[in-house]
């Protein structure tokens, strides 16, 4: 077999090459997606890493609290308080060390002196960009910048501060450390788990893709095959050429998907997932795994081509072996249910404090044999149901289209396929992205939204929570406070031993509007005005304090009212901070207490579902319009000459609609579902029962919306393909 | 120039003139197909139109059934002032129309839907037509006992002989009761006994209902179970003979 003959057959003619082309694409797009998916799983595990030098907890003990023990030359006192700007998390460490420390710190070296602070580019930004006031006086003087080798992202906001021995009191966790970790500690276990659903969920349209395009156009080919064989070319050496084809076809696409992923590195790593976007090189993947892809993809795609060709019986005369496909058995529901099934069970042994070991592992092989499962249970429930429509067709359209269902309904189905797989997709994430604290309701809580009663906090209030242990000159704090621009009060909740309740002065429940200005005293509020309120839990009720000695008073948390502006709130934050009074850290809204890492979390689903959305419908699109044409293609003389015949041309098209909407209605309903149990099990087993799902955001109807709306598109835009390839004047020189 | 068919000349028993075709012009890029061509078919009449490869029958069929509009002349269709019309005028969705009701087809290979059973396929024109499928399957069943193929009813095309799938498309083409059917090749994939089967039913069937027939061929036994043959050459018809209506029957 020479290189020149397989030339001639394969890309004899326009069509052919275009034919080649296609694939080519169809391969390219699926080695990028492959190869930037791959990079942005090792990215994550990357950008772990390098910012596990922030789990304090991991590095040494924690110290006493109320202790002062004192920093050594090889040991350093650090606590990681809560810092906020404008409802972001900061990730910050304060770090006592003696002047001759030999503790490094990981990207600064050594530890910044009381007083100065190391900041990562972004929030060196950040500081820069607002007043002092606002934020960057919390810090001191700024030294130097944290190198990128020890952030998770570009957008990293994180600050380490030199503080004095003095004030690492353990009110916040302190921790002597002498090394720094540097190793993953599993901690984002949940993420990962979610990273690698998510990036399952899209490759697997991108196989499909793949698998879809290598075959566009096979009938053709087989008609040029055909006549090979009349030449005297015995089967091996015709399923050797389509071999050769394929192989050449897809090392083309293969490479250059190598190159556009190598080429859109620099926009992808500009995608915000979970902690921020990535730094470029995150997203590298090693050369080794690169060629493993080329060449597992080309052998994967020229294997396929040629055992599906041999397979085919070409022969002198044309495809002498019937080309019926073998009739779906009731077994191929078998990977769905297990699948599934499996994941329900890690969820209830959870839900029922039962160890499951590799729990993470299990739910992820249940997402994979419940996805896999789904397209191969699709061909078989497409058979059932399209035999007994079939029986009920009473127009051409319908009985032509039914027909061609039930003779190839692993053909038809795998064009809805990818587009039924990222319904999948869309659902568990947009059902799981509506997840909420099932032990919360966030409606009535203190400082939400709903806080519109009378007893509820005013609005852009801030707790500080205090140290009680350290004495303070809260008199000071209280008038740095109240003359500081943007703040309206301030006001003192005390706690007091064997009393459940906050209590307040008379003139400070007056400040926060709970009593008439005026008042004098002590009364006693319940506790959830200031914490989060359980669902289902009565308002929070203003009642007589008992009688008080005022020496038996806790400090406990300062609240201080603002007049709800950013600028106001921030530079309360920094006056606090920077005062006399020894914080639990930093001042925040009972919304931003609240929030913290579920908060994160969620962003980080919320960004995935948008992507996995993105890329599996786009991908499942283009399947689906090439699956669409390359069936047309297959027929198109025997649908040419019945257009010959006379039949009208919206017949044609109810026959394209028809064989692409049978398969898919028959499965979306069960996928939806499916994706909803998925998004149930993944949800309540990763967070253990702590969250539940509830009705999705009206934008996710939206963009269910504007997926199913391009899916349409990418059929009806085969109408004009459909009508030029089976017009009478091409069929009438076939 | 024209070449008229003296088809005067020709004693026939079919008087009415159903197809009527004036200074037929086709061109294919430089190619001239049909160079004015002049022909009148009538009634119930079997014409075999015979030719060299590439002498334009095929697209002198086309230009008679609207499968594509000539660049010049016209063609009339009726046998009655009243009912006459001129199909190069009709827009391409009531040529398919008439194609549909009045004419039939067929063609010498990979016209049958593969998915479709034989009595399936048979019934697709009438579905077309808007006829129940019930009563479709009902006239399809007829025709196909009549042609022979009742036992294949439920067979697909793979499942059924080169020989067998032309009597399915037979049966498909006069299903609906064509006034004319045309028959392209309809016996080339065919081996010779087949062949004549093939043709022996088309004609009979033809004659029994009426249905004036024009058939494509290459080869002249097919031809001979004509009424009339006409010999196509460098897009123009250049002769026309009567043929013993015996050897049509044989």
């Amino acid at each position: 077999m020479s290189l020149a003959l397989t030339r001639l057959v394969a890309a004899g003619t326009r069509g052919a090459r275009l034919r080649l082309v296609g694939i080519a694409a169809g391969v390219g797009i699926g080695v990028t997606l492959f190869l930037l998916l791959w990079g942005a799983f090792n990215g994550l595990q990357d950008r772990e890493e390098r910012s596990s030098w922030t789990a304090l907890a991991v590095a040494g003990d924690p110290v006493a609290v109320g202790s002062t023990p004192a920093p050594t030359r090889d040991t350093v006192l650090v606590s990681s308080p809560t810092e906020r700007f404008d409802g972001t998390v900061i990730t910050r460490l304060d770090i006592a060390a003696t002047s001759d420390s030999t503790v490094t710190v990981p990207g600064i070296s050594r530890p910044p002196a009381a007083g100065t602070y190391y900041a990562s580019p972004a929030l060196a930004e950040l500081i820069d960009s607002v007043p002092a006031n606002q934020l960057g006086e919390r810090f001191g003087t700024r030294i130097g910048l944290i190198s990128d080798t020890a952030l998770a992202s570009p957008d990293s906001l994180v600050v380490v501060t030199g503080q004095p021995a003095a004030r690492m009191t353990g009110a916040v966790m302190t921790f002597a450390i002498s090394d720094f970790p540097t190793l993953s500690f599993g901690g984002r276990a949940t993420y990962q788990t979610l990273a690698v659903v998510g990036g399952i969920a899209i490759l697997l349209p991108v196989l499909l893709l793949v698998g879809i395009v290598t075959d566009l156009g096979a009938a053709e080919r087989r008609e040029r095959f055909a006549t090979l064989r009349l030449l005297g070319a015995t089967p091996g050496v015709v399923a050797r050429i389509a071999m050769g084809e394929t192989a050449l076809t897809s090392l083309t696409g293969a490479l250059l998907g190598v190159l556009l992923a190598w080429l859109v590195r620099p926009l992808a790593a500009l995608l915000p997932i979970n902690e921020g976007t990535f730094f470029v090189a995150d997203l590298a993947v090693p050369p080794v795994a690169v060629i493993a892809a080329v060449t597992l993809t080309v052998l994967a795609t020229s294997l396929t081509a040629g055992y599906r060709t041999y397979r085919a019986g070409v022969g002198p005369l044309g495809v002498t072996r019937q080309q019926r496909e073998r009739r779906p058995r009731v077994v191929a529901l078998v990977p769905l249910t297990v699948g599934f099934l499996g994941m329900l069970g890690v969820t209830v042994c959870t839900l029922a404090d039962i160890q499951v070991p590799l729990f993470s592992t299990l739910l992820i092989g249940g997402f994979i044999l419940t996805a896999v499962g789904l397209v191969l249970a699709g061909p078989y429930l497409t058979y059932r149901v399209s035999r007994v429509a079939a029986r009920r067709a009473r127009g051409a359209a319908g009985v032509i289209a039914l027909a061609r269902i039930t003779a190839t309904p692993r053909a038809t189905f795998r064009a809805v396929s990818g587009l039924l797989i990222a319904l999948f997709v869309v659902t568990v994430f947009t059902a799981a992205v509506t997840s909420v604290d099932a032990s919360v309701d966030a409606s009535v809580g203190p400082g939400s939204p709903g806080g519109g009663e009378e007893n509820a906090l005013p609005a852009g209030t801030l707790l500080a929570g205090l140290d009680s242990t350290a004495a303070t000159d809260f008199d000071e704090s209280r008038a740095l406070l109240t003359a500081t621009e943007g703040v309206r009060g301030v006001a003192l909740a005390y706690s007091l031993t064997n009393w459940e309740g906050v209590i307040l002065s008379g003139s400070d429940a007056a400040t926060l509007g709970l009593l008439p200005s005026g008042a004098a005293g002590y009364v006693s509020i319940d506790n959830s005005y200031i914490n989060v309120r359980s669902a289902g839990e009565a308002p929070p009720r203003v009642t007589e304090a008992p009688t008080v000695n005022p020496d038996d008073l806790e400090p406990w948390v300062m609240l201080i009212l603002t007049d709800g502006t950013v600028a106001a709130q921030e530079r309360a934050r920094t006056t606090a901070e920077t005062g006399q009074i020894t914080l639990m850290g930093a001042p925040a809204s009972v919304a931003e207490n609240q929030g913290g890492s579920v908060a994160t979390l969620m962003r980080g689903f919320t960004t995935m579902a948008h992507l996995g959305v993105l890329i599996a419908t786009l991908i499942s699109t283009v399947s689906l319009a090439v699956s669409t044409t390359a069936s047309i293609l297959d027929r198109r003389r025997s649908l040419g000459l019945l257009r010959l015949m006379g039949m009208p041309v919206p017949t044609l098209r109810r026959i394209i609609l028809g064989e692409a909407a049978l398969p898919f209605l028959t499965v979306v309903g069960g996928s939806i579902l499916l994706g909803v149990g998925v998004a149930w099990s993944l949800i309540t087993t990763l967070t253990y029962g702590k969250r539940v799902l509830s009705w999705p955001e009206p934008s996710a109807y939206i963009v269910l919306g504007v997926s199913l709306l391009l899916a349409l598109t990418a059929v009806l835009a085969t109408f004009r393909t459909a009508r030029a390839h089976t017009a009478v004047s091409v069929t009438r020189f076939e | 120039m024209s070449t008229a068919i003296a088809t005067t000349t020709v004693p026939t028993p079919h008087t009415a003139v159903l197809l009527s075709a004036r200074g037929l012009r086709v061109t294919f890029g430089h190619t001239e197909a049909l160079r004015g061509v002049d022909l009148d078919i009538n009634t119930g009449e079997v014409i075999a139109v015979m030719g060299p490869s590439g002498s334009g029958k095929s697209t002198l069929l086309h230009a008679l059934a609207g499968v594509i509009v000539p660049d010049a002349g016209t063609v009339s269709y009726g046998s009655t002032p009243a009912e006459t019309v001129e199909i190069c005028a009709l827009d391409e969705t009531a040529r398919a129309r008439l194609r549909l009701t009045d004419f039939g087809f067929v063609f010498q290979f990979g016209q049958l839907l593969p998915d479709l059973s034989a009595i399936d396929n048979v019934s697709i024109p009438l579905l077309l037509g808007g006829m129940r499928r019930k009563d479709a399957l009902r006239q399809a069943r007829t025709w196909l006992g009549r042609l022979g193929l009742a036992e294949q009813a439920n067979q697909r095309p793979t499942e059924l002989s080169g020989g067998q799938a032309q009597r399915v498309a037979i049966a498909r083409a006069l299903v609906t009761g064509p006034r004319v059917l045309f028959a392209d090749e309809p016996t080339g994939s065919l081996d010779s006994l087949a062949a004549e089967n093939v043709m022996v039913l088309l004609t009979d069937v033809a004659r029994e209902t009426g249905t004036t027939v024009l058939i494509i061929t290459h080869d002249a036994r097919t031809a001979s179970y004509a009424d009339r043959e006409i010999i196509v050459r460098d897009g123009r018809v250049t002769a026309g003979f009567a043929l013993s209506a015996s050897v049509a029957g044989s």
